[in-house]
């Protein structure tokens, strides 16, 4: 395990510890404004987008499915959210695919993968 | 002015439509265009589109159905309306700002929007005739003073610097014939008559700014009712464009041309709150900067109260304006090569969007962002940036067709692109850079590769500068040289000691007007007993005579007509499109006024008289020296029945 980890608040292995450490330097030092208006910025979006992929899977919108993942996954990518990234481009590939029907089981998986990612960032946000 | 007209346009810097106006305007130069190809070529353009259609709707009359496609548009407006508009909104586009430091490139189109909607919305309420002709005509009716800007910026911020808020357009022209031989007025109508707008325009553009007197008789129904719409709108958009605070001084000089529309002072009143209305209203849809107006209740109310102190208010405002115009062009004179670009920044996900504008913001560059493709495209129309950054898929317009529809504008052809690729969209990168992306970066980003991708942009955009700056070097050197050819040109067709045109000149203008029209009329004329004043009073005497002879002579023709010295003491005026009796008028007021003319040099003092002889084509004549010869006779009738008269030629 990255030595990095020992030292940083529990990440529960869902948030990577090295992106949340570049997240950081881009503050001013000794002022973590910045970092925590990103976590602010990721935690109120991502619940819509959450929605729309649920909503496009009970409508069978391959396309909307495919366009609300693919916005969840690179801002979660960003936030270091990799689990749920990764997710995200599976519901992706399987939108761009036309395959609706096989996607509800991530799309719930993401769900609450986004809850334990949620928590670990409200830790970090003090 | 035909000759100069084409050496400014060899210059490549006059204003020309960009893009889709361009297009219209090559297709429109065949007799046998269609509507739908014009339909057809407007539609690729979004932002023409909807400006089309708004037009098509504000020109109708209420409670007409309300156009919603271009189709219809060209169906209502007429496809000759149409070409005419897409035309002056294409200019707008592409001439937002320029190389003259001293131009306000805003103001000027915030004014010819003002005189545009002016024009329209008295037509309209009159009947003058169609209110989108008179849109077009007052959207281009100042177009001249843009050109002198385009070709020769730093002249004419010369030109400028010896000009006020209060200085009249026709002041203006004065100035810009001392600077360039010509004037905007004259450049403007060259223009109109090039793009093939119809001739009214032109003429009206060339003379609205005049004096009502010295209107051309033969201006035709058309022309002379722009020519008042101008005078009337021109009157109001200053009023618009200008402080507020000054309107109610400005106003008892705009509700004088009330009466010249025939409307009453209320009516006069509803109008201009109208024009207000749609001036704003238009600004918006063009992004032109406009300002508030009160009501003109209002405004009108306060010109009676303020009437005693308008006169120390001018005087204020012109300083203030002179002081923000000091401001304005400070940071022009910042060298190039430290200013900062503006870089835009396009990503629908808010966090990556952040992410993005923080890493940037350590390059000091100025930031712009948006959200999505569609505001992306408003902001880069708006702001003009150097660097745009975009992600890819994004709702509304994703980041491809973005691309595209920047580089279809002129504006967008030198903006450096750099787009934020997934890893799924590395298979069609190809797409990418074939849609016009210049550079791609894959997501995540690496900061350290994004800012040194930036910055390779920013050198690419530095050399462009650099040629681009060049470039316009050099064309201001081609500019130059075709002022100091029109020089050459003038002076070897002036006449040294009297300014008016020499014998070469005149002979080569009476060819000129000889196959150009059959109603033509030549009026020669000699001083009376000039050798006397030569002998009497000196050679010196003699000069002061011709001279002053030459600035009555010069100050009683009509607008058109020619006055040249053939030598000695005679000298030949060409009159156009002069019936005979137009012609008798003329010289019959050349001789009364050269009679009554005091001339006083050394010991000279006195009046100076002349014998004239007049001269109108004929059938029988076969060429222009049968027209002169005639005319010398009757000068010759003249001497001989006793001087001072006007003779007939048989």
């Amino acid at each position: 395990m990255d030595p990095k980890t020992d030292s940083s608040p529990d990440l529960d292995g869902v948030v990577d510890a090295e992106t949340i450490e570049s997240l950081k330097s881009l503050c001013d030092p000794g002022d973590l404004t910045l970092f925590h208006d990103l976590i602010d910025t990721f935690l109120s979006d991502s619940p819509a987008r959450l929605e729309a992929a649920q909503a496009a899977v009970a409508a069978g919108d391959a396309e909307g499915m495919e366009r609300a993942a693919h916005g969840l996954k690179s801002s979660s990518a960003n936030m270091g959210a990799l689990g749920l990234a990764s997710l995200c481009k599976q519901i992706e590939m399987l939108g761009r695919g036309g395959q609706v029907a096989g996607a509800a089981e991530l799309v719930a998986r993401s769900r609450s993968e986004f809850e334990r990612v949620r928590a670990v960032f409200l830790r970090l946000r003090g | 002015m035909k000759k100069t007209f084409d050496e400014l346009k060899l210059t490549g810097n006059l204003p020309s439509p960009a893009g889709v106006g361009m297009k219209i305007l090559t297709l429109t130069q065949k007799e046998d265009f269609s509507a739908d190809d014009i339909a057809k070529t407007i539609q690729t353009d979004p932002a023409l589109t909807g400006r089309i259609i708004k037009m098509a709707n504000s020109a109708a009359a209420a409670g007409v159905k309300v156009i919603t496609n271009v189709n219809d548009a060209v169906v209502r407006l007429g496809a000759r309306t149409v070409r005419n508009v897409a035309l002056g909104f294409s200019l707008i586009s592409a001439y937002r700002q320029g190389g003259c430091k001293t131009f306000d490139y805003q103001g000027y189109w915030s004014e010819s929007l003002a005189r545009a909607v002016a024009c329209q919305t008295i037509s309209a309420r009159k009947r003058m005739g169609a209110p989108s002709d008179a849109y077009i005509c007052g959207l281009l009716s100042g177009i001249g003073r843009l050109a002198l800007a385009c070709v020769h910026p730093q002249a004419y911020a010369d030109v400028l610097a010896r000009t006020t808020p209060t200085t009249s357009d026709l002041e203006l022209a004065g100035i810009e014939h001392q600077a360039f031989e010509m004037d905007h007025r004259e450049l403007g109508a060259a223009m109109l008559r090039d793009w093939h707008l119809p001739d009214p325009y032109a003429h009206a553009i060339e003379t609205f700014a005049g004096n009502p007197a010295d209107d051309p008789a033969n201006s035709d129904r058309v022309s002379s009712m722009l020519r008042l719409l101008l005078r009337v709108s021109s009157a109001i958009a200053r009023l618009l464009i200008g402080d507020a605070s000054n309107r109610p001084a400005l106003w008892p000089q705009v509700e004088v041309w009330a009466k010249e529309v025939q409307m009453s002072t209320q009516e006069f009143v509803a109008t201009c709150d109208q024009i207000a209305r749609e001036w704003q209203d238009w600004g918006k849809t063009l992004a032109i900067r406009t300002s508030k107006v009160d009501p003109f209740t209002d405004i009108a109310a306060r010109a009676a109260e303020v009437s005693q102190q308008a006169v120390e208010q001018v005087a204020c405002t012109a300083d203030s304006a002179a002081s923000d115009d000091d401001s304005d062009s400070t940071p022009a004179t910042v060298d190039p090569a430290i200013e900062p670009l503006t870089i835009l920044a396009i990503d629908d996900d808010p966090v990556c969007l952040k992410l993005l504008l923080t890493h940037l913001k350590r390059t000091g560059h100025t930031l712009i962002s948006a959200q999505n493709g569609k505001a992306g495209l408003q902001a880069a129309l708006e702001h003009g940036p150097h660097v745009i950054i975009t992600d890819w898929m994004m709702p509304e317009m994703d980041g491809l067709e973005l691309v595209k529809q920047i580089r279809r504008i002129e504006l967008g052809k030198d903006i450096h692109i750099l787009m934020l690729t997934g890893r799924e969209e590395e298979d069609r990168v190809v797409e990418a850079f074939e849609a016009g992306v210049d550079d791609v970066v894959t997501k995540p980003f690496n900061p350290r590769i994004l800012l040194s991708r930036v910055s390779s942009g920013e050198r690419i955009v530095r050399l462009r500068e650099q040629v681009s700056t060049d470039r316009r070097k050099m064309e201001d050197q081609v500019a130059e040289l075709a002022i100091l050819n029109r020089r050459l040109n003038n002076s070897s067709n002036t006449d040294v000691l009297t300014q008016v045109a020499n014998r070469r000149y005149g002979v080569a203008e009476l060819e000129d007007q000889w196959n150009k029209t059959q109603s033509l009329a030549v009026i020669m004329l000699d001083l009376d007993h000039f050798k006397l004043v030569n002998d009497t009073h000196g050679h010196d005497a003699g000069d002061q005579v011709l001279r002053e002879a030459a600035k009555v002579l010069s100050a009683n023709v009509r607008k058109s007509d020619t006055v040249c010295r053939m030598g000695g003491e005679e000298f030949m005026v060409i009159l156009p499109d002069a019936t005979p009796d137009e012609a008798r008028t003329v010289a019959e007021r050349l001789r009364t006024a050269l009679a009554a003319h005091v001339i006083r040099h050394g010991s000279f003092e006195g009046h100076i008289t002349a014998s004239l002889g007049v001269a109108v084509r004929q059938q029988g004549m076969e060429h222009s020296a049968a027209l002169y010869k005639a005319a010398d006779e009757a000068v010759y009738a003249s001497k001989q029945t006793g001087r001072n008269r006007v003779s007939f030629a048989a």
